[in-house]
C-alpha cells in the first residue's frame, strides 16, 4: 500500500506541473514587423522609414494570484511602441507621440504617456471576479477578463493597438490566457485594433503539484484521526491500557493537526468547505478521544500498566 | 571491534562534514557581489562636470519577477555638488528609466535637491530549481543636462551594491545598441548619456548550504524513521507509543523545517518534489504501520527484560 502510494506520488509529479501559463498563440508571440501579413495593411498605419508597422503594443505580465483574502490577479502592463509611436529599449520603449492609456485596475485607471520619453509601466490589480470559489479550495476556479483602451493625445498619429501576455508560470495555478474580440478587431500576425481597444480572458485553478500538497496534508490529518480511533478502540476494548503516554501522543496529534491546517499552501482563510468537513470534524473527534481517554486513565485499575514478557514471569 | 568500527566510521564522517562546512563558510565570507570595472571604478571627481547615476539593488521578489532598484543621483564640477543621499544640481537635468515599475521620468530644476529613487525591473528567471535557480535582470537609463547646449552630457552609471540578502551577484555594463560588451561602444553611450546595465543573481553559498542542511536533516529524519520501523517491523523492537510520539513530533517538525528554507521558495519547487512531499509522505506511510503494529501485536510496550551495562548485556531482568 505505501509502496503504491509512493509510486502515484511520482508519477504524478511526473506528469503535473507545479504552475503552468497557457497563452493563446495570438497573443502569445511579440509584434514581428517583418512578417508578410501586414503588407496588406493600409499606408496610414505603415511607417516607411521603419519598415514597421504603427502600432503600440500593450505587453502583459502576468505576476501573482492571490486568492483568499484579496483575491486579485497582479499584473504588470508595459508599452513597446513601434512604426511612428516609436522604438523599443530594452524593458519597454521610447514613445515619439503622446499616448493616452486607460485600463481596468483597482489602482490607476489612466496612464498618461509623454512623447519623447522613456514609457516604463504600470501595475494592475484585476478582481477575481468569482470570490467565493475560495470556498472550494484546492479546486477553486476563478475567471475574468481585463481591457484597456489606447487613445492618441497631442499630435494625431493613426495607429493600432495590441495585446501580448507574457508566458511566465505562476506557481501553484494553471493559468489560460485567450483572447477577447472587440469591434474594428483585424488580423494580420497579430490582432490588431484600430479604435485602441485590446484586452484579454483568464481561466485559473490550482496546479496538480498544489493539489497533490494539499492531498497529501489531508492525508496527513486523516490518518492522525484514523491512528487516534484505533488507539481508543483497542483501550475501550480492553486490549491496550490507558496511559499517559497515549494522551501526549493524541496531544502531539492535536497539536500537529492545528500546526498542518495553519501551512495549507496559498494560505486559505478559515472556514472554507475543507475545514466545515474536513478540519473541524478531525479537531473534535481528536478532542473527544482525548475526553475518552482521560477519562479511562482515571477510571480504569490499568492505567499505565506494562506489558511484560513471558521471560519476565 | 564492530562498535570501534562505527565510531571511526562516524568520526570520519563528521570531519569531513566539518571540513565541507567550514570550506562553504570560508567562500561565503568572500564578497557576493561582483561589479565590472566600468561599474566600479569610476569614481566622484568634484573638478569633472559630471552626471553619474549610484545603483543598489535592493530586493529580488522572485516570485513576482520583479527586481527593486534604487537610483541615486550624484553630480559634480558644474553639473552639480552630490550629497549623502542624492543631489544638487546647479543646472535642470532630466533622467529617464526604462524600468517595469516606479518612475520613468525624474525632471530636476536647477537648484533643487533631488534624492533616490526606487525603481523595478523585470526579473527573468524562475525558482524552479531552488537553491540553483538564476535570475537575470537590465536597467537602461538616460540623462540630458541644461549645461550644454544640446543636451548631451556624459552619463556615468555606477552599481555600488554590496550585498543582496541570499543571493550572490555580479553586474555589468552593456552596449545599448547590440546588448554586446564592447569597450567602445559603451564608451561611445557613456559619452551620449545613456547606459545599460545588466545583472546576473544565483543564490549566495550560505543559502545553498543552508537548503542542503535543512534538505539532509528531512533526509536523515526519514531514514532514521524508517530504520526504526524496519526493526520494528522484523521483531527487534516492540511498537510502542513513543515511538509514535517521535513519529508525531517530527512529522510537525517537518513543516516548521520547511517553513525555515532561506529565501522563502514557493510552494511546489523541485526540492519540494523530491526531497519534502517524499518525505512527508513516507512519514505517513510509517506512522500507519506502526500504529497497525501496535494494535496487533502482542510485544507492543514491551519493556525490555535485559539490563545492560556499558552498552552490554548484563543480566535478564526476572519479576518476582
Amino acid at each position: 500500500m505505501g509502496i503504491l502510494l509512493m509510486i502515484a506520488y511520482f508519477t504524478g509529479i511526473f506528469f503535473l506541473s507545479p504552475g503552468n501559463t497557457y497563452v493563446e498563440e495570438k497573443l502569445a508571440t511579440t509584434l514581428d514587423c517583418t512578417d508578410s501579413s501586414w503588407r496588406d495593411l493600409p499606408a496610414a498605419f505603415k511607417s516607411p522609414e521603419q519598415n514597421c508597422p504603427t502600432v503600440a503594443e500593450a505587453i502583459v505580465d502576468v505576476q501573482s494570484i492571490e486568492a483568499g483574502k484579496n483575491s486579485l490577479l497582479l499584473a504588470n502592463l508595459r508599452i513597446w511602441p513601434a512604426g511612428e509611436l516609436g522604438g523599443a529599449a530594452v524593458t519597454t520603449g521610447m514613445a515619439q507621440r503622446s499616448i493616452d492609456v486607460e485600463m481596468e485596475s483597482l489602482s490607476e485607471t489612466s496612464w498618461y504617456i509623454a512623447a519623447k520619453r522613456l514609457i516604463g509601466g504600470r501595475s494592475i490589480e484585476i478582481p477575481l471576479g468569482t470570490r467565493a470559489q475560495i470556498n472550494n479550495y484546492p479546486f477553486d476556479r476563478y475567471q475574468g477578463s481585463w481591457r484597456a483602451d489606447f487613445a492618441p493625445s497631442g499630435d494625431y498619429t493613426p495607429f493600432l493597438s495590441t495585446i501580448t501576455v507574457s508566458q511566465r508560470d505562476i506557481y501553484g495555478w494553471n493559468l489560460e490566457v485567450g483572447t477577447t474580440s472587440f469591434v474594428n478587431d483585424e488580423r494580420y500576425q497579430k490582432i490588431v485594433n484600430r479604435e485602441g481597444d485590446l484586452g484579454f480572458a483568464w481561466k485559473v485553478e490550482r496546479s496538480g503539484i498544489f493539489r497533490i500538497s494539499v492531498i497529501i496534508l489531508i492525508l496527513t490529518m486523516a490518518l492522525g484521526a484514523f491512528a487516534a480511533i484505533i488507539l481508543t478502540v483497542s483501550i475501550i476494548r480492553e486490549r491496550r491500557p490507558p496511559t499517559l503516554n497515549a494522551l501526549s501522543w493524541l496531544a502531539t496529534s492535536l497539536f500537529a493537526l492545528v500546526e498542518i491546517r495553519s501551512r495549507f499552501p496559498g494560505d486559505p482563510p478559515y472556514g472554507i468547505k475543507l475545514d466545515t468537513f474536513f478540519t473541524y470534524p478531525v479537531i473534535a473527534i481528536l478532542l473527544f478521544l482525548i475526553i475518552i481517554h482521560s477519562y479511562l486513565w482515571v477510571k480504569r485499575d490499568d492505567w499505565n500498566m506494562k506489558n511484560v514478557s513471558s521471560s519476565q514471569n | 571491534m564492530a562498535n570501534r568500527r562505527i565510531l571511526f566510521s562516524i568520526s570520519i564522517l563528521s570531519l569531513s562534514l566539518i571540513a565541507g562546512y567550514s570550506y562553504a563558510a570560508i567562500k561565503s565570507l568572500h564578497s557576493n557581489f561582483q561589479t565590472d570595472s566600468y561599474l566600479s571604478s569610476a569614481k566622484v571627481e568634484t573638478t569633472v562636470d559630471e552626471v553619474a547615476l549610484n545603483l543598489i539593488v535592493n530586493e529580488l521578489d522572485v516570485e513576482r519577477g520583479v527586481q527593486y532598484v534604487t537610483a541615486t543621483p550624484q553630480l559634480s564640477g558644474e553639473q552639480g555638488d552630490s550629497t549623502a543621499n542624492g543631489s544638487f544640481p546647479k543646472h535642470g537635468l532630466v533622467f529617464s528609466f526604462d524600468v517595469f515599475s516606479g518612475p520613468t521620468l525624474l525632471d530636476i530644476p536647477a537648484g533643487s535637491f533631488v534624492g533616490s529613487q526606487s525603481l523595478g525591473l523585470r526579473l527573468n528567471g524562475s525558482p524552479t530549481n531552488y537553491p540553483f535557480d538564476r535570475y537575470e535582470g537590465k536597467i537602461y537609463a538616460t540623462a540630458s543636462s541644461d549645461l550644454t547646449e544640446d543636451g548631451t552630457t556624459k552619463l556615468i552609471l555606477r552599481d555600488i551594491t554590496e550585498l543582496v540578502p541570499g543571493f550572490s551577484g555580479k553586474s555589468q555594463y552593456l552596449a545599448f545598441v547590440d546588448e554586446g560588451r564592447s569597450k567602445e561602444k559603451i564608451l561611445g553611450d557613456i559619452q551620449q548619456g545613456m547606459g545599460l546595465v545588466q545583472w546576473k543573481f544565483k543564490r549566495s553559498n550560505s543559502t545553498i548550504v543552508a537548503a542542503f542542511l535543512l534538505g539532509a536533516l528531512m533526509i536523515i529524519g526519514a531514514a532514521v524513521s524508517s530504520l526504526m520501523t524496519l526493526s520494528v517491523l522484523r521483531g527487534r523492537r516492540p511498537p510502542t507509543i513513543n515511538a509514535l510520539v517521535w513519529f508525531a513530533a517530527f512529522l510537525f517538525a517537518l513543516f516548521q523545517v520547511r517553513n525555515q528554507l532561506p529565501g522563502d521558495p514557493p510552494n511546489g519547487v523541485r526540492f519540494d518534489l523530491f526531497v519534502f512531499y517524499p518525505v512527508v509522505l513516507l512519514l505517513i506511510i510509517l506512522i500507519a504501520i506502526n500504529v497497525q503494529l501496535w494494535n496487533n501485536r502482542d510485544d507492543w510496550d514491551l519493556e525490555n527484560p535485559k539490563i545492560a551495562l556499558d552498552g552490554k548485556m548484563a543480566k535478564e531482568a526476572k519479576f518476582e
